[in-house]
């Protein structure tokens, strides 16, 4: 009798836990997990939020870092110090750069500074590496050729894509351009162009340039534009 | 068209000459000619023509109708010769003059060029290199844009209904076959009642008649299948209970991988750019998004809704195209997430491995709505890393596994792979 009912209790715990089991769960929800405290991290992870920082918006546990912080491979912002990344930001913080709020006399300004960088590649050493970042950061708007016409800009059959600014070709329009102005161009943005200084490191940046330069047909050596000829200062450029 | 621009480029070469009666007879000819065809348009120049140098030169910050980087250009014209004329030179040479090159009408002190020299938020391109007559073709295609330039809007897709179509004809099949067991099986009943009625009719002896579910042997042999059933139900939904499969959470902005990475053709890495660097694959920041969406503001599905969700966590002002002060960060919703004792580098599978972002994470450029495609259980990672081969020769690195190297070069060994380098051993994830 005793042993009849534990049967019978040890079947119905088990057909409860098989309905438990087989209830399907809402795709909404991670739903149950046998151990939570090993899958649910106690520090916090990547990206996640934290409640006990003070103020509304400040949730972020990735933190700015503590002001004066240098990052690795960091290069200072000092016109002494002959290299590409040094020379445009000493010329940004001195000109109090705010974005795209640019009057004329400061686009003038820009034009003769970004006439000193130089790029620290040679074009055949580096032209694979460029079509890499090119393929992923640019195609999409400039098109394999760099003819403006990203798939985004413009379908195969010739009928408009969803965007609206079609870039300008390579070909007409960097034989006008430095080196130097590409650079700045590819940093901050330009038009309806985004900046790229989180997405493209400044190595990949000059890598690229190579690239699209090769895309233009423009060969290495070429002469430089006449807006870069104001320059006369030889300056040694490392990275 | 084509024509007509040969035609008059002939008589621009033929003026200046002289007026020889024949060629007076050429001019007037033609004039006679396409005064016809030329009534009512009433810029010179070529709008299909200027259609492709607006294309090439000003669409880039220019559009029409809308603002984008530059001003809208309807109404360009109007706007100079009405508003620009100095030194007793016609608005319209200005306006020239500005496309060329922006400092010169404003060096010039032309009191519109002033005006609107500090146009927010960029100063013009200049644009040297255009003749003429290229801009009075742009002109003229500002002024008389083809129909279909400005008709023409992006498609709608509407697709959704097709996954409750699909389900439609499953569901009556099941029905179907429901009911069509339950006939046979009341039919067969009814018959062997019938034979047995006839059977005892014609005074033939039975057995005693035998339900089946009393019968002993058939008691074993279904108890044992539904035991195996049971089983394998507990099983599988225990093993998944906890991996979180099919996970699909709803994310603050409706985005869609398949209409960005399917649709448009946008490389997984654009955004997702530390993937190859990091052992995070990284979220996007709203910046990324605004390298479209500063264009881009009205989608195909959603229209302007979730764009404007966007606009708002950046501080964008679509109006003035500048930013606020006040950004702030998009919550996003995690759906992979592997448990704190494994780690997993996203560099060294990308990088490295060179393995497709749709190796683990399925079909991303097809999904709607993103939701976990692998179970990421232990014994997932295990399979792949025992079935993959890494690039032996491709890689200098391997050259320091010289037994697998000889192996290889007599023929014993076909491929090496995670496995036999070690891809299998605890504390490679577990430390």
């Amino acid at each position: 009798m005793k042993n009849k009912f534990l049967i019978n209790t040890v079947i119905v715990i088990g057909i409860l836990i098989l309905i438990f089991l087989v209830i399907p769960r809402s795709k909404r929800s991670p739903g149950w997990d046998w151990m939570p405290d090993m899958r649910y991290s106690k520090a916090y992870e990547t990206y996640q939020s934290a409640d006990f920082f003070y103020g509304e918006n400040d949730t972020m546990t990735a933190r700015l870092p503590v002001a004066g912080t240098i990052p690795r491979g960091y290069i200072p912002n000092d016109s002494n110090i002959k290299c590409n990344e040094s020379l445009l930001r000493s010329f940004l913080l001195k000109n109090e750069h705010s974005g795209y709020n640019q009057d004329s006399a400061y686009y003038l300004k820009q034009a003769e500074m970004i006439a000193v960088l130089r790029n620290p590649y040679k074009s055949e050493e580096v032209l694979d590496r460029g079509k890499e970042i090119y393929k992923v950061n640019c195609q999409v708007c400039h098109g394999e050729k760099g003819e403006g016409n990203g798939y985004i800009v413009e379908r195969e059959d010739g009928s408009d894509g969803p965007y609206g600014a079609r870039p300008p070709a390579y070909a007409t329009r960097l034989p006008q351009m430095t080196d130097g102005n590409i650079f700045y161009s590819i940093t901050y943005g330009k038009g309806s162009m985004g900046g790229y200084a989180s997405m493209v490191s400044p190595s990949d940046r000059w890598k690229v340039i190579c690239y699209i330069k090769d895309l233009a047909g423009i060969k290495e050596g070429a002469p430089a534009p006449a807006a870069a000829s104001t320059d006369s200062t030889k300056v040694a450029m490392v990275k | 068209m084509q024509f007509y621009n040969i035609m008059t480029k002939l008589i621009r070469s033929q003026v200046p000459q002289g007026f020889q009666p024949n060629n007076l007879f050429v001019i007037a000819l033609f004039t006679v000619l396409f005064s016809f065809s030329f009534i009512g348009a009433n810029a010179q120049g070529d709008p299909k023509s200027g259609q492709g140098l607006f294309k090439s030169n000003c669409a880039s910050c220019h559009k029409l109708n809308e603002k984008l980087t530059g001003p809208a250009l309807t109404g360009v014209v109007e706007r100079w010769e009405s508003g620009a004329k100095h030194q007793g030179i016609d608005g319209k040479v200005w306006l020239h003059r500005w496309i060329k090159n922006w400092q010169d009408p404003v060096a010039a002190g032309n009191p519109y060029a002033l005006k609107i020299q500090n146009y927010d938020p960029s100063v013009m391109n200049q644009f040297p290199q255009l003749t003429d007559a290229q801009i009075d073709d742009i002109l003229a295609y500002v002024q008389n844009p083809p129909v279909s330039a400005t008709a023409a809007k992006t498609t709608v897709e509407t697709k959704g209904a097709d996954a409750e179509d699909s389900m439609f004809p499953t569901w009556i099949l099941i029905v179907t076959l429901t009911v069509l067991v339950a006939i046979i099986f009341s039919l067969n009943r009814v018959g062997n009642s019938l034979q047995r009625m006839a059977d005892e009719k014609a005074g033939e002896t039975l057995d005693e008649f035998v339900p089946f579910y009393k019968n002993s042997k058939l008691r074993i042999v279904g108890g044992l299948i539904v035991a195996i059933v049971v089983f394998f139900i507990l099983v599988s939904n225990a093993t998944a209970l906890g991996r979180q499969q099919g996970y699909q959470p709803e994310q603050p902005i409706k985005f869609s991988h398949k209409l960005h990475a399917g649709t448009n053709k946008i490389e997984c890495q654009y955004c997702h750019t530390s993937a190859d660097k990091s052992k995070h694959s990284n979220i996007p920041s709203i910046s990324t998004c605004m390298n479209c969406h500063k264009v881009i503001n009205k989608g195909p599905k959603y229209g302007t809704s979730e764009i404007a969700k966007i606009y708002k966590y950046a501080d964008f002002n679509l109006d003035t195209k500048t930013y606020g002060n006040n950004p702030k960060p998009v919550e996003w919703i995690r759906i992979h997430n592997l448990p704190d004792h494994v780690y997993f580098n996203h560099s060294q599978h990308v990088s490295v491995g060179g393995i497709a972002c749709q190796t683990c994470h399925g079909p991303i450029q097809e999904m709607e709505e993103v939701y976990q495609y692998a179970p990421l259980s232990m014994g997932w990672c295990i399979n792949c890393h025992r079935n993959t081969e890494v690039n032996f020769d491709g890689n200098k690195y391997y050259t320091i596994y010289q037994k697998y190297a000889k192996a290889k070069a007599e023929g014993k060994m076909k491929g090496v792979t995670v496995e036999n380098i070690g891809g299998t051993e605890c504390q490679k994830c577990h430390y």
